[in-house]
């Protein structure tokens, strides 16, 4: 339908007239046709990424390409992209199809096309009964819709959406998280999707990015990033339950994790660490294999899996999640075990996976 | 055996009768927070209405003690009486000369004053300064600029090349003195309330129109002025009411002169009643008066609920 | 924004502002020239003196005007915030038969012009024995329909579930009032209170006809008066009387007018 278009950021700084420094240098290529994900906590920096992208603020230092072309000083109309908006920004006095229509004069597109466009889009998403109506006689999945159909009757090369699930309830996001992926598929644009939410990032993303404070945390695939997380951060911000960790040492490749529970490791490393292992890879113990006991605080049972909490040092505790239902009561005593592959390792002052230091990959 | 059933049954009536007392108490409660305000309200604006239109229906002496019953006598003087009709029509041209341009003068300031800039803040207290300028204080400062000897708006034509005029001595240009000196009275608020009805306005309405390209003057025709127009309504509502009312810059400028050109409905009421103790007359007007605002208020209304968009 | 567009907008405004602020200048100004400087029509005074605003003091009872404006303003202010709060929580907070037809009652308030009904008005007042009294100035003006619905906007905010957790653990609905309700639109009543105090301090028809001596007059009154004293010989005194009538509330407004325009168009629109 339309030539892919890659972004291309260089060296992004941010800052403000109060004096915060937002966004600290931020490197990305983003290819064509990707569906990449800025994910990242509140205040991170993610939604002013987009909006600098999308030509809303200037840049306080850095270089935007879009495409081939060195964007800085294009506006917004120029960049080619569309946008979705966290509150979708639909105009209230204007109908459905005037507000999916809104701006396509201005690229000097014919009524007929404008019209047919319109009901294009509107076909896809399901909006043709509504067209007549006003967004505020339309449910909040509807009006997601409309911005949606709004972002894709322009036909530019990228779509940028900020946070356009937020304010719709969880099983609406759920269904609208696929429908937006398949729509992009189909387009194939170039999609820039911000979320602070590390379900949607997951799910939905091609390669994503992580952002806190201003500065990267690490970038790629979603699994990539889950199994190998770059940093503490990164390892606690992805997943959910979140990963467990725990100050520990090594000493000659035995991991001493608590007073009465150490385990051998096969690390090439000495002294404090941060060990962090994932809910799923605590399981329970096999008669014969290395373990260590631990008793159950809490116990949720979701039917397909079941969530037990523990105490693994005083104020400290751990969530492992096992597979199927299991019968256990707080108070209970579990034997637990871990293997040692499983486990990811943190040196202690930085919070940087030592895996990577070990390649000499620190960012 | 029957004792505990009894019992029970004695209880559950006496819960009923509680929340039934609770009830009633709730229903009294609500009546004697509004107690104060409805009883002012009755004594101070809705008993002297009804008694204005009594009186109107009289003729009174000089205290205003209705002496006999004069039945549409009061208004049919009025209506054939050349005096009135000037009134009336000094009025309406008052409404005509201060509502359009006041408010167009406030929508340019606060379009001007929504921009982002460094020092905005200032230029918005600027241009909100005469809502604290009272009635009065601008009329004496305006009599000033008007003075044709000494003040400034002779000077300025002046300096123009353009005859001397005599403003407020003048029974042409009285009452348009009178109307430019309102309209920089009114500013202020009239601008203050369509700023805070520019900023209620989602920004990412005007960046989604950004980003689609639109022209500056399409996204206000398009965008602004549909938006504000809840707020816009209210305004020119609010402002022909005022201006419907007008009597302290009248009774400082002109004292309704020269020739009656500036004695609008207001100052005349004032006239009749506390100079002319003619009470009657003074309430037929009361009464006319009413009927204007009254109509304005229900068609604005009627208007607004057909045209506005509200969210 | 561009550099271009950036000089057209302060222009603009720098030119706007001028206009608008000019007669408070130009008033600023002359309260500091003689006789003989007003008269050359000049912009600048020879020197800022402040013989006129004593000259202001000695001429009229000026600072017994101030002070009886104070009284008056801060009188109505706080019987204005304390009846449209009342008003406002029954509102928001009570049920009752007829809450509807009251709330009607209250809009068509909005409807009736003040000035239809100042003679009966004035006859009440005068057969109260009101005439030339605090009372007579103040009373009437203290039950406010914008305040209340300005008021109202601001209590419905507040959640309901507040109310229900004061019911819970027993405390008095007028409690509920006081230690929540109130508190919790502090902004509100701010707000409205500089408006009430706006408006009273710069009334101007009523203290006319029910004041007759300076026991009561108010600043406004005062300065007509000065007015049609002075007129051809003391401009002057006269400005410099003007000055001293507006200070309070040109500070007022440079204090509050953020937050008086939020406020207001809270009450306006919604």
């Amino acid at each position: 339908m339309q030539q892919l278009k890659a972004l291309q950021l260089n060296q992004i700084r941010k800052s403000y007239q109060q004096g915060a420094e937002v966004l600290k240098g931020i490197d990305v290529a983003i290819q064509p046709g990707e569906f990449f994900v800025l994910v990242g906590p509140s205040g991170c920096g993610k939604s002013t990424l987009l909006r600098l992208l999308a030509g809303l603020e200037d840049v306080s230092s850095g270089e935007i390409y879009i495409g081939n072309e060195f964007a800085n000083r294009l506006k917004p109309s120029e960049r080619e992209l569309s946008m979705v908006f966290q509150n979708y920004a639909l105009f209230p006095h204007m109908t459905v199809e005037q507000n999916i229509m809104f701006g396509l004069h201005v690229k000097k597109i014919a009524k007929e096309e404008q019209r047919k466009r319109c009901e294009e889009a509107a076909e896809m998403l399901g909006l043709i009964p509504y067209l007549k109506r006003k967004p505020k006689e339309l449910s909040g999945g509807q009006r997601q819709r409309v911005a949606l159909a709004r972002a894709i009757v322009s036909h530019d090369p990228i779509c940028l959406m900020d946070e356009p699930l937020s304010n719709l309830d969880a099983k609406l996001r759920a269904k609208m998280r696929s429908e937006i992926r398949q729509l992009q598929r189909k387009l194939g644009i170039t999609m820039i999707y911000v979320t602070h939410d590390q379900t949607e990032a997951m799910t939905m993303a091609d390669r994503m990015m992580i952002l806190n404070q201003g500065v990267i945390q690490q970038i790629g695939k979603p699994l990539d990033i889950y199994n190998h997380p770059q940093n503490a951060f990164v390892a606690s911000f992805i997943g959910a339950p979140p990963m467990n960790m725990i100050p520990a040492n090594v000493a000659d490749s035995v991991l001493h994790i608590t007073e009465n529970w150490s385990m051998d490791v096969d690390i090439d490393w000495q002294g404090d660490v941060i060990a962090g292992v994932r809910p799923e890879h605590i399981q329970q113990a096999k008669s014969g294999t290395p373990s260590f006991t631990a008793e159950v605080v809490n116990v949720e049972m979701l039917g397909t899996e079941t969530l037990i909490s523990f105490e693994i040092q005083s104020g400290l505790q751990w969530t492992a999640k096992w597979q199927g239902q299991h019968q256990l009561n707080p108070g209970d005593i579990v034997s637990l075990f871990i293997d040692q592959n499983q486990m990811v390792f943190f040196d202690e002052k930085e919070k940087v996976n030592i895996e990577y230091q070990s390649l000499g990959a620190v960012q | 055996m029957n004792i505990p059933n009894v019992e029970k049954q004695s209880m559950k009536l006496q819960t009923k009768g509680h929340k039934r007392h609770r009830r009633r108490f709730s229903f009294l409660e609500g009546w004697l927070y509004l107690l104060p305000s409805l009883f002012l309200f009755t004594a101070f604006l809705f008993y002297p209405m009804v008694r204005t239109v009594y009186l109107s229906l009289f003729y009174t002496d000089t205290q205003g003690k209705p002496m006999a019953f004069a039945g549409m006598e009061n208004f049919t003087a009025l209506l054939s009486s050349s005096s009135f009709l000037l009134s009336v029509k000094s009025t309406f041209l008052f409404v005509l000369y201060t509502v359009p341009v006041g408010v167009l003068l406030a929508l340019g300031l606060a379009l001007l004053a929504n921009q982002k800039l460094a020092g905005i803040g200032f230029f918005r207290t600027i241009f909100s300064s005469t809502m604290g300028m009272s009635v009065a204080a601008s009329s004496v400062i305006w009599m000033f600029i008007y003075n044709p000897s000494i003040g400034f708006a002779n000077r300025l034509l002046t300096w123009f090349g353009l005859p001397e005029m005599q403003f407020l001595l003048d029974p042409s240009t009285a009452l348009i003195a009178v109307a430019v000196a309102t309209i920089w009275m009114n500013t202020g608020f009239t601008f203050l309330i369509l700023l805070g009805g520019l900023q209620n306005i989602d920004s990412q309405l005007y960046e989604s129109a950004k980003i689609a390209g639109v022209s500056t003057i399409y996204s206000l025709r398009k965008i602004t002025l549909p938006m504000l127009s809840p707020t816009l309504f209210f305004v020119i509502t609010v402002s022909m009411i005022n201006s419907f009312q007008t009597f302290g810059q009248i009774d400082i400028l002109t004292k309704g002169g020269p020739i009656d050109s500036t004695n609008v409905i207001v100052y005349s009421i004032y006239k009749d009643a506390f100079i002319n103790y003619n009470i009657g007359s003074a309430s037929a007007q009361a009464v006319i008066l009413f009927l204007c605002v009254f109509l304005v208020t229900i068609i604005q209304f009627k208007l607004g609920e057909r045209k506005v968009h509200y969210q | 924004m561009s550099i271009g567009r950036k000089i057209i907008l302060y222009t603009l405004l720098t030119i706007a502002g001028i206009i608008m602020f000019f007669p408070v200048v130009y008033a600023f100004m002359i309260s500091f020239m003689q006789g003989g400087e007003v008269l050359q029509g000049k912009l600048w005074p020879d020197s800022f003196s402040f013989e006129n605003y004593i000259n202001a003091f000695e001429k009229v009872p000026l600072l017994k005007y101030l002070l009886n404006s104070i009284i008056v303003s801060t009188v109505i202010t706080a019987g204005q915030l304390i009846l449209c709060s009342l008003a406002a929580f029954a509102f928001v907070f009570t049920q009752f038969k007829g809450k509807n037809l009251l709330f009607m009652l209250f809009i068509s308030t909005m409807m009736i012009p003040w000035e239809a009904t100042m003679v009966p008005n004035f006859q009440t007042i005068q057969s109260l024995g009101w005439l030339n009294s605090f009372y007579g100035l103040t009373i009437p003006f203290f039950a406010m329909a914008f305040g209340t619905f300005l008021l109202r906007q601001q209590f419905k905010t507040i959640p309901i579930e507040l109310y229900e957790a004061s019911q819970v653990s027993g405390i008095s609905r007028f409690k509920f009032f006081l230690t929540v309700v109130l508190p919790l639109s502090k902004t509100s009543l701010i707000t409205l209170g500089i408006y009430c105090f706006l408006t009273a301090w710069n009334m101007y028809l009523w203290p006319l006809l029910v004041t007759n001596d300076e026991k009561v007059r108010t600043v406004q009154i005062g300065l007509k008066q000065m007015q049609t004293q002075e007129i051809a010989s003391e401009w002057g005194v006269v400005m410099a009387g003007v000055m001293l009538v507006i200070l309070p509330t040109l500070l007022l407004i440079f204090l509050g007018q953020k937050r008086l325009q939020e406020g207001l168009t809270k009450g306006a629109i919604k």
